[in-house]
C-alpha cells in the first residue's frame, strides 16, 4: 500500500512536471511536481498549482481518482485498527508492551472499584494508565471499571497462567498484588493454593518485582515465603483480630480503624529517615521527628526497599572480610535477612540501621484535638 | 646506606636467626635495594607476577583484596614500626601476587629480589637454610589458618545443605 502510494506519487509528479514545465509557471522544478502530486493524491487539493495542458489534466484526472480510492482504503484501515484495539481492550487483550514500572493487580473482588480507587489514592506515583488488572471476571465487570478509570488496562486470564503474566509485561512491572480471588465458588484452600501458584510463576518470570499476596489461611504463609512473596496480607485474620480486640477492650476497634485509614493524610505511615540519623539512636530520631513536624515516631521498618536489591547489597558487603569465620557469619545474616521487618517502640538507645524507614503517626488536625490546654 | 639496609634486615623476623652470622647478613644487605613510594601508590598489584619481597622501613601500607563482585577491601595494614614485610612468597616461586599492596603514606622499603636471594643462599648455604626455614615456618602458620578456614567453610556448607534436605 505504502509502496503503491510512493510509486504513484513519484511517477505522476515527475510526469506532470515534464508535461507542464514549458507552459506553466507553477511547475518550475521536480519539487513542484512532487508537491502537487502529494497534495492531489491525498485529496487535500490546495490548488496552489494545477496543470493547464490537456495531457497534464488527463494525468491529473487519473491521479485524483486513484487518490480518492487510496485515501478511502487508508481511512478504513486506520479505523479498523482503532476499533479492533478498542474491542480487544474490552475483551481483556490490552497491549502492555509500552508499560514500565506498572502496578499489576491479579484477581477479582466484589468491591474491586473501591480497591482500585484506594490503591490509586494511596500510591501518589501510580495513575490508572499504569495499572493492569488480570482476572477472569469477564468483560462486563471490567467494562465498568474501565469506564470509571480512564486508561486502566485489563487482561483476561487465569491467575495461574504464566502466559497472561507475560502479556502483562511482568518483567518490567514494579509491583504485583495477588488477591484472594473468590470468584468461581472455590474453597479457601483452592483460592490460597492458586495464589501460591501465581506467586511462583511471578518469582520465576520476574524475581525482581515486589509482590504482595492476600491469603485466607495462615498455613499458606510458609508456601508464600518459599515463593519469595515480599508482603503477605492475612486479610481475614485482620478482620477477626478487630472483632476479638473490640470484644476484649471496648472502643479499640475505632482506634485501629483510624490507624489504618491513610486517606486525608492521617493514619500510620512510613517516612524516609534523614541520612544523618543512620547509626544514631531511636531516641534522637524520635525527638527530631517530633520537633520537625509534630509526628510521633512509634517504631522502625527495617530492611525496606526492593528485597532482592537489599540482599544483593548485603551480600556484597558481607564479602569484604579476610576472616573466613566472619565471612560465614555475615553470609548467614544475609540469608536470614527479612525484608520490611517492623520494630515497634524499640527503646531510646536502639540504633537506627541503614535501609530503615520511620513508622510515624501524623499530628492530629486541630479540629479533632479538643482537649488542648 | 648499606647500614640502614642491614639494620632493617636484622629487625625483620624472617632474618632473625642470622644476627650471629654477621658476614652473611652483610652480604644480603649488599644484595638488596631501597625503594620509596608516595602515599596512594600501588606497590604490588593483585594478579601480576612478583619477584621480590618488601620490608617496610617507614610508612604504612594496606593489603587489599577483591570480592567476587570486584569490590576492594582491606585485609590488613602493615607498618615500618612493627617491621612489617610482604611478598615473601615471591622469594620461593614465580607465581601471581595474591593481593594488592597500596602505600597509605610516604613509605621506604628494602627490596629483596628472588634471583639475588637465591644467589645469596648459594654463597651462604647455612644462613640460606636458616632464612628459608623461617619463611617455611611463616608459611606453615598461614597454611594452618587456611586449613581452619576450610573446616569453617566446609561445616557451613554442610549445615546449609542439612537445612535443605
Amino acid at each position: 500500500m505504502t509502496l503503491y502510494f510512493l510509486v504513484t506519487l513519484v511517477s505522476s509528479g515527475v510526469l506532470v512536471y515534464l508535461i507542464e514545465r514549458s507552459r506553466n509557471e507553477g511547475f518550475r522544478s521536480i519539487e513542484d511536481g512532487l508537491w502537487w502530486a502529494l497534495v492531489t493524491l491525498t485529496t487535500i487539493g490546495y490548488g496552489d498549482r494545477y496543470p493547464i495542458t490537456t495531457l497534464g489534466r488527463l494525468v491529473a484526472g487519473v491521479v485524483v481518482l486513484f487518490g480518492m480510492g487510496m485515501v478511502g482504503v487508508a481511512t478504513a484501515k486506520i479505523a479498523s485498527i482503532l476499533v479492533e484495539r478498542r474491542m480487544k481492550e474490552g475483551r481483556g487483550l490490552s497491549e502492555t508492551h509500552d508499560l514500565r514500572g506498572h502496578f499489576v493487580i491479579m484477581g477479582w473482588k466484589p468491591d474491586m472499584h473501591l480497591l482500585v480507587k484506594e490503591v490509586l489514592a494511596a500510591h501518589s506515583g501510580v495513575d490508572a494508565e499504569h495499572l493492569v488488572l488480570i482476572n477472569s471476571a469477564g468483560e462486563e465487570a471490567n467494562a465498568v471499571l474501565r469506564g470509571e478509570f480512564e486508561g486502566l488496562r485489563y487482561l483476561h486470564g487465569e491467575l495461574t497462567d504464566p502466559l497472561v503474566l507475560q502479556r502483562a509485561n511482568i518483567t518490567r512491572a514494579a509491583r504485583v498484588f495477588v488477591l484472594a480471588d473468590a470468584t468461581g465458588g472455590r474453597s479457601d484452600q483452592e483460592i490460597d493454593a492458586r495464589t501460591v501458584m501465581a506467586l511462583m510463576n511471578i518469582e520465576n518470570l520476574a524475581p525482581g518485582v515486589y509482590t504482595y499476596a492476600e491469603v485466607l489461611d495462615r498455613q499458606y504463609v510458609d508456601y508464600l515465603r518459599l515463593a519469595h512473596c515480599d508482603e503477605i496480607i492475612l486479610s481475614r485474620e485482620y478482620g477477626r483480630f478487630m472483632l476479638v480486640s473490640a470484644s476484649a477492650s471496648a472502643g479499640i476497634s475505632q482506634a485501629l480503624l483510624e490507624l489504618m485509614d491513610i486517606s486525608d493524610g492521617g493514619g500510620l505511615t512510613s517516612a524516609a529517615i534523614p541520612s544523618e540519623f543512620v547509626g544514631r539512636t531511636f531516641g534522637d530520631l524520635a525527638a527530631h521527628v517530633r520537633a520537625e513536624s509534630g509526628r510521633l515516631l512509634i517504631g522502625l521498618l527495617e530492611n525496606t526497599g526492593q528485597p532482592l536489591t537489599i540482599k544483593r547489597k548485603a551480600l556484597r558487603e558481607a564479602q569484604k572480610t579476610a576472616n573466613v569465620g566472619v565471612l560465614v557469619e555475615n553470609l548467614r545474616r544475609v540469608k536470614q535477612l527479612t525484608a520490611n521487618r517492623p520494630v515497634l517502640n524499640p527503646g531510646d538507645d536502639y540504633v537506627v540501621a541503614a535501609q530503615a524507614r520511620a513508622l510515624v503517626l501524623p499530628r492530629a488536625k486541630p479540629a479533632t484535638s479538643e482537649n488542648k490546654r | 646506606m648499606s647500614d640502614t639496609r642491614r639494620r632493617m634486615l636484622e629487625a625483620c623476623p624472617l632474618f632473625q636467626d642470622l644476627i650471629e652470622a654477621g658476614v652473611a647478613l652483610d652480604d644480603l644487605a649488599l644484595s638488596c635495594e631501597e625503594q620509596r613510594a608516595a602515599g596512594g601508590a600501588v606497590i604490588i598489584a593483585e594478579g601480576t607476577e612478583g619477584d621480590a619481597m618488601y620490608i617496610i622501613c617507614s610508612g604504612r601500607v594496606r593489603v587489599e583484596k577483591r570480592t567476587l563482585y570486584d569490590d576492594a577491601y582491606t585485609v590488613t595494614a602493615l607498618s615500618g614500626s612493627d617491621y612489617g614485610f610482604f611478598g615473601e612468597l615471591a622469594l620461593l616461586d614465580r607465581e601471581r601476587r595474591s593481593a594488592s599492596v597500596v602505600a597509605e603514606n610516604d613509605c621506604e622499603f628494602v627490596v629483596v629480589s628472588r634471583e639475588r636471594f637465591h644467589a645469596w643462599g648459594d654463597r651462604h648455604p647455612a644462613a640460606g637454610l636458616l632464612a628459608t626455614r623461617r619463611i617455611a615456618q611463616h608459611l606453615a602458620g598461614r597454611l594452618r589458618r587456611a586449613n581452619a578456614d576450610i573446616v569453617t567453610l566446609f561445616s557451613a556448607l554442610v549445615e546449609e545443605l542439612e537445612q535443605r534436605l
